[in-house]
């Protein structure tokens, strides 16, 4: 089974098909089952592909054709595609210009598809901190979300969905599920959400189990006047404070 | 062309094929072509809830292996000639059949039915996926308990993946148990339509006459039932697009206990 490998270069994400056999049949099938695993993850963007050099530099009708199917893939999962490159042009890219970021993806099953092609280290510094991640839809039950930056999540965070970030986190929202913001040992990191409600807090290395507030009365449900709730480390423990 | 809805739950044990044989029959009454598909390969149950399980000749995965005909393994009902069901192997596994071929056999249905409904099986597998594959609409069913809202919440986000082929996908929530929601011991309606944020089709009460009907093989919607039966009855309306306001599910309350106790 072919991966689908995702880089991302300055602001632009690229799928790597590279390791797809275009000859063959099943190659859609295979790329839309890869896609639809991860989908909610680029819904409503715009990536570019990379596939393998010597498709492309035929010419032929038939890779039109293939670039035309893989734009069909796409679509049907909200995403569009911005351009497609050859493998080659790629890693002239790579020698040329700045190297690539990795993005680290994840959906289901605790799989992560970690993509390093950076030849040289990430040096400059504007590069360490990523464009925010901003997802409007409520993330459910499975559902992963994995970024090395900051993410803000319009919706709720259900029971047993997850998300993984490196920066802070802001849910518009209520929060039931998992949330870890500064992930690689940032204690400043912060969770902000309208209400946590029995989820799974945590910052760094610190966990804090959140448990369900008192049923409030019917008339104050999904009041969020006077929500807002902000979870950070203080004095090594993590603390929520109500607005 | 008919409508093929598929009902689902994540979940095992939540009624999903107690939903199907009352749904379709209650849509047969309403006098609807119908056909209900047991799409639980090695897990039969949807013949006996239905009563047929003699009747039983060829299955599902005969007429995907082209060993008989779709209208061979169609089982009429004993009271209702609208209503079939194309009973699954008991002697195969859920790999007998793929996604493509579920696809062709329920567009062929469809073209024969008004209304086809495919009664999926629990899990997130391949049984999930081919059950899913040709529906235009999705039923939902959930119990009033976390487990089964967190499952039906990951179906949901699975159904949503597949927003260009599915029409709709709204929630039917099962054995409510009146008097537990009232001492506020039960999930109620709010708190799962709240966390799974989906339209609803229907709340059913919990009701032992299902058991009985369930052994007698009978749906409990064609009888006179005025709790569960009512409940599937005003769903099949709905599903038919008619305004009906939802059950009003009441505890017994202290005077109903007590008249309970002296009759």
């Amino acid at each position: 089974m072919p991966e689908l490998k995702v880089k991302q270069h300055k602001k632009e994400i690229f799928l790597d098909l590279s390791s797809f056999d275009f000859s063959n049949d099943s190659f859609r099938k295979e790329l839309e089952s890869e896609l639809s695993r991860s989908a909610g993850f680029f819904s409503g963007n715009s990536v570019s592909v990379i596939i393998p050099e010597m498709e492309l530099n035929k010419n032929s009708k038939d890779v039109k054709q293939q670039i035309q199917e893989i734009q069909d893939s796409l679509n049907k999962q909200n995403i569009s595609l911005r351009a497609s490159y050859a493998a080659g042009d790629l890693e002239n890219m790579i020698a040329s210009a700045d190297s690539f970021r990795d993005v680290k993806l994840s959906y289901d099953d605790g799989q992560t598809e970690t993509v390093s092609t950076s030849k040289e280290e990430v040096k400059d510094e504007e590069y360490n901190i990523p464009d925010t991640l901003y997802v409007k839809s409520n993330l459910r039950a499975g559902h992963l979300i994995r970024y090395p930056g900051s993410v803000v999540i319009i919706g709720d965070i259900n029971p047993s969905a997850e998300i993984i970030a490196q920066g802070d986190v802001l849910i518009w929202g209520t929060c039931r599920g998992i949330v870890h913001a500064g992930s690689s040992g940032n204690e400043a990191a912060t969770i902000r959400a309208l209400k946590f409600s029995n989820c799974q807090l945590r910052i760094a290395e610190k966990f804090l189990g959140v448990a369900k507030e008192v049923e409030p009365k019917k008339n104050e449900k999904n009041n969020y006047f006077n929500a807002g709730e902000l979870a950070k480390i203080e004095n090594s423990e993590i603390m929520i404070y109500k607005s | 062309m008919g409508r093929v809805i598929v009902i689902t739950s994540g979940k095992g044990g939540v009624g999903k094929t107690t939903t199907t044989a009352n749904i379709g029959a209650s849509l047969a009454k309403q006098g609807k072509n119908v056909c209900v598909v047991d799409m639980d390969i090695g897990l039969r149950n949807l013949d006996i809830l239905m009563g047929l399980e003699n009747r039983v000749v060829y299955n599902l995965v005969d007429v995907i292996e082209g060993t008989c005909k779709v209208k061979q393994a169609l089982v009429k009902d004993k009271k209702l000639p609208n209503l079939s069901l194309l009973p699954s192997a008991q002697t195969r596994d859920k790999t007998a059949v793929n996604a493509d071929q579920v696809r062709e056999l329920v567009n062929e249905l469809k073209t024969m039915f008004d209304f086809v409904l495919v009664d999926c099986p629990a899990g997130i597998e391949s049984g999930f996926q081919n059950s899913i594959s040709g529906a235009d609409e999705a039923i939902v069913v959930v119990t009033p308990e976390m487990s089964s809202v967190r499952d039906a919440d990951r179906i949901i986000g699975l159904l949503e993946a597949r927003k260009n082929e599915l029409d709709s996908y709204r929630l039917v929530i099962n054995r409510i148990k009146p008097d537990l929601v009232n001492a506020n011991q039960m999930m109620s309606m709010d708190d799962i339509c709240e966390i799974l944020s989906v339209d609803l089709l229907g709340i059913v009460p919990d009701d032992e006459d299902i058991v009985v009907s369930t052994n007698k093989g009978e749906p409990l919607s064609l009888t006179a039932n005025k709790s569960a039966g009512q409940a599937y009855r005003n769903i099949a309306k709905r599903i038919l697009g008619e305004d009906i306001p939802l059950m009003d599910i009441k505890g017994k309350g202290f005077f109903g206990k007590l008249k309970a106790i002296f009759s």
